[in-house]
């Protein structure tokens, strides 16, 4: 420990000043685990004790980074919520602050057996990928997001019943979408203004996890990636969904019979179990009328964990990591958010006039903790580039070269070491990539939405990766 | 119009070689190059598309061999073979056109209406191709003009890489040519008015020339076993797909994934395992679905998922049902 961070100090020293060096140190110790102050102390008994070693900051140019963000943040557990301890990681994200009293340490309370991170994991393997001074490996990693699970999620889905559901887009206008939440309403980082995508769900390699939805109206969760059994794919004519009618009822046409569990039909629970095989990042959405639903916003990722639900690699023996984001690619044609009853005249061609991550469009993404890259130079960041939309996106970092560690799940057979600066995402394509920080400065990002044969950019979502 | 009538390809006309009908069937394996004959006429056909709804459609024919589904015919050979293909263009408005097969016969000459041409070529190289014409651009592909051609190793295996230490061995092959057509500039070439080609965005989605239900179920209703991909547990099963439209494929499996093995024949080394296999415009992708020991029906869908509608209405397009027992 003592030399990697004196590796590290060499490595930090070339380009930085003292102070800053010193609270880097300062941000190993405490493990990288940034919050805000407010939800750090929501957690409760969740959070780790005072850290005694934590040093206070010093330098003003990170007093500025103390500015709280304007987030609703929410608990995505709540109260109301007893038996799903949704194991949050850190609601809100925003950069780093010097002020947050409390390391967190999210360590999830759910009755599932599960193994809280190691303080001090030795990784297997380590990979060959990581081309940065040796770092002093983190006990977990911060994340820009909150998430649901593992073990049991709950999950609600809000559509047409509910006319107040709006996204707000940056032109300020408001479309109606769809989307699924937590039990307490809140989807992707707990934002209610932001409906979709729908709240991360979490799980570990190897461990049961159960999804309940509850619906008025039929939809269902389709587990993309997780090569789930046919009963539990989320697939209307072959698994079954929360049907209108009792499934038992005399007359009940042959798929709304395929109902798992028996009895889950408007408002009860329709239970999606499974145990996921391998790591990696996976997406999910509503497959009832897939062209419209997913549209209109009934789709999110599921991140399944290290064995032990580690956070700090992407798989066992993987890459260790500093701070995680997700981006998730989609899009907006607004007239199919206009009177959206079912597919059909409505939607038979798709021209999309907002191009989107994690939600926002246009300047709003700029100021989105969860999409904007705040970290330390020389910190390894790993971005799970998610395409929930329709249309194929190329992603570049601004000229960071970038590892491809793994896609759809699974590691990548050779690995590319800072090879690529832009990368195509196919829509339902999972491209988990890892890049160093640099040492300063503001780096201009985009994803450049084309149609779908790949000729013309459509739109760009622009974001941006700064060094602290 | 006589003609058309004549050639009226319904979606369960020719469909009866569905998945891989037409493409196995024919020539056999054999150890010695051979020369191959195809006769191609270059069509005008109305393809009946859900629902009740006929398209002006350009197909290469082969009366011989029909292709799978109700598109446009399949080729079968073997490395090493000599090819000629002789073609004869029998549409009625003034459209030359040609044959070309990106890694086989890159460039080749038109053909005016009611003239003949033939091309010749050496099937050097196994794996799976498209051919389509060029010589008017994207329309010849909007308009359907386009089909698979599979190179079947010399040694008679049953391998995707025959060049390679791991050759990936099959138990079962299918292939998938997707297309899709944008009935507005059919139409628009029917009535001989101006098209635009630049605002190409399709409404008719298909698998191997047929949309859901066609591609999975029998006319009762029920999963039909020789339209789905069937699988057994513990087989190695080949799935080339071939991109015959103007569009991006995004390929999801549900319940499994799979390896890519090849695309446009060079050996995929790095992103391997896949769920959602992304087939470009004009590409040629093979890969090998290892099937373990989960049974049941899964989807096998573009995940653009407009791709999967026609006419605007879910579930239809090109969605196609593996079936696992």
């Amino acid at each position: 420990m003592k030399k990697l961070t004196k590796d590290f100090l060499k490595f930090a020293l070339s380009d930085s000043p003292k102070s800053v060096v010193k609270e880097i140190i300062d941000e190993k110790k405490r493990a990288y685990t940034f919050g805000l102050g407010s939800i750090a102390a929501t957690l409760g008994a969740c959070a780790a004790p005072v850290d005694p070693n934590a040093i206070p900051p010093e330098s003003p140019e990170r007093a500025l980074t103390h500015e709280p963000r304007d987030i609703v943040s929410i608990n995505l557990d709540e109260n109301d919520d007893e038996d799903s301890d949704p194991g949050l990681g850190l609601p809100g994200g925003g950069p780093p602050t010097g002020v947050e009293p409390l390391p967190t340490n999210p360590v999830p309370t759910d009755p599932l057996p599960t193994t809280p991170a190691p303080a001090n994991p030795t990784p297997v393997n380590p990979a060959p990928s990581n081309p940065a001074p040796a770092n002093p490996a983190p006990a977990i990693a911060a994340q820009t997001f909150s998430v649901l699970g593992p073990g049991l999620i709950n999950v609600d889905a809000s559509d047409m019943m509910d006319p107040n559901n709006v996204q707000l887009m940056n032109d300020g206008n408001s479309l109606s979408v769809w989307g699924f939440t937590s039990s307490s309403g809140a989807a992707f980082n707990g934002d209610l203004n932001r409906l979709c995508p729908g709240p991360v769900f979490e799980a570990n390699e190897g461990e049961l996890t159960t999804i309940a939805l509850r619906s008025q109206v039929p939809h269902t969760i389709h587990l993309h990636g997780l090569d789930v059994d046919q009963a539990n794919d989320g697939v209307p004519s072959t698994s079954g969904f929360v049907s209108q009618m009792d499934p038992s009822a005399p007359g009940t046409p042959p798929p709304m019979r395929i109902i798992n569990p028996p009895g889950a039909w408007l408002g009860n629970p329709f239970e999606y179990v499974f145990t996921a095989p391998h790591a990696g990042t996976y997406m999910y959405h509503c497959h009832v009328d897939t062209v419209l639903h997913m549209e209109m916003g009934m789709s999110g990722t599921i991140i399944v964990r290290p064995p032990g639900g580690s956070k700090i690699s992407l798989w066992e023996g993987g890459p260790i990591f500093d701070r995680e984001y997700i981006w998730q690619l989609h899009t907006f044609d607004s007239t199919w958010h206009d009177a959206p009853l079912g597919s059909g005249a409505g939607t038979l061609r798709y021209s999309p006039d907002y191009f989107m991550l994690n939600g926002r469009d246009g300047t709003d993404i700029l100021s989105d903790p969860t999409a904007a890259v705040e970290a330390y130079a020389g910190q390894q960041i790993v971005i799970r580039l998610v395409n929930l939309g329709y249309q194929p996106a190329l992603v570049n970092l601004g000229g960071i070269p970038f590892d491809i560690l793994a896609s759809d799940g699974r590691p990548v057979k050779k690995l590319f070491l800072n090879l690529f600066t832009e990368m195509l995402v196919g829509p339902g394509e999972r491209y988990d990539i890892m890049f160093s920080m640099p040492a300063a400065g503001v780096t201009n990002t985009s994803i450049e939405y084309l149609d779908i044969m790949g000729l013309k950019v459509l739109g760009t979502a622009a974001s941006s990766i700064t060094t602290l | 119009m006589d003609r058309r009538k004549f050639l009226k390809a319904g979606v369960a006309g020719l469909s009866g070689s569905f998945v891989l009908g037409g493409l196995s069937a024919g020539f056999p394996r054999n150890a010695q190059a051979a020369n191959v004959v195809i006769d191609f006429t270059v069509e005008e056909v109305m393809k009946t598309v859900p629902i009740n709804r006929e398209i002006l459609t350009w197909q290469y024919v082969n009366a011989f061999q029909a292709g799978p589904g109700a598109l446009s015919s399949g080729i079968v050979v073997t490395e090493g073979d000599n090819v000629t293909i002789n073609i004869r263009n029998n549409l009625t408005s003034n459209y030359p056109v040609n044959l070309i097969i990106p890694g086989l016969l890159e460039t080749s000459a038109a053909v005016i209406p009611g003239g003949t041409q033939s091309y010749t070529f050496i099937a050097s190289t196994p794996g799976s191709y498209l051919y389509y014409d060029d010589n008017n651009g994207q329309l010849g592909r909007a308009m359907g003009l386009m089909g698979p051609l599979v190179v079947k190793p010399m040694d008679g295996s049953q391998a995707l890489t025959p060049f390679e230490s791991n050759p990936n061995i099959y138990d079962r092959e299918y292939t998938i040519v997707t297309h899709e057509i944008d009935s507005r500039i059919n139409d628009a070439v029917a009535a001989g008015l101006p098209f635009d080609l630049n605002n190409y965005q399709p409404d008719y989605f298909f698998a191997n020339g047929l949309s859901y239900p066609e591609t999975v179920q029998d006319p009762a209703g029920n999963i039909d076993d020789t339209k789905v991909i069937f699988m057994s547990l513990g087989q190695n099963v080949a799935l080339r797909f071939i991109n015959g439209g103007l569009i991006y494929y995004p390929m999801h499996f549900h319940g499994y994934h799979v390896n890519v093995v090849t695309r446009n024949r060079i050996l995929e080394e790095y992103i391997v395992e896949k769920d959602t296999v992304l087939i470009k415009v004009g590409e040629a992708v093979d890969t090998i679905l290892a099937v373990g020991n989960q049974i049941g029906l899964y989807p096998l869908h573009t995940h653009y998922v407009p791709g999967v509608t026609t006419s605007g209405f879910y579930a239809g397009g090109g969605l196609l049902m593996l079936k696992a027992v």
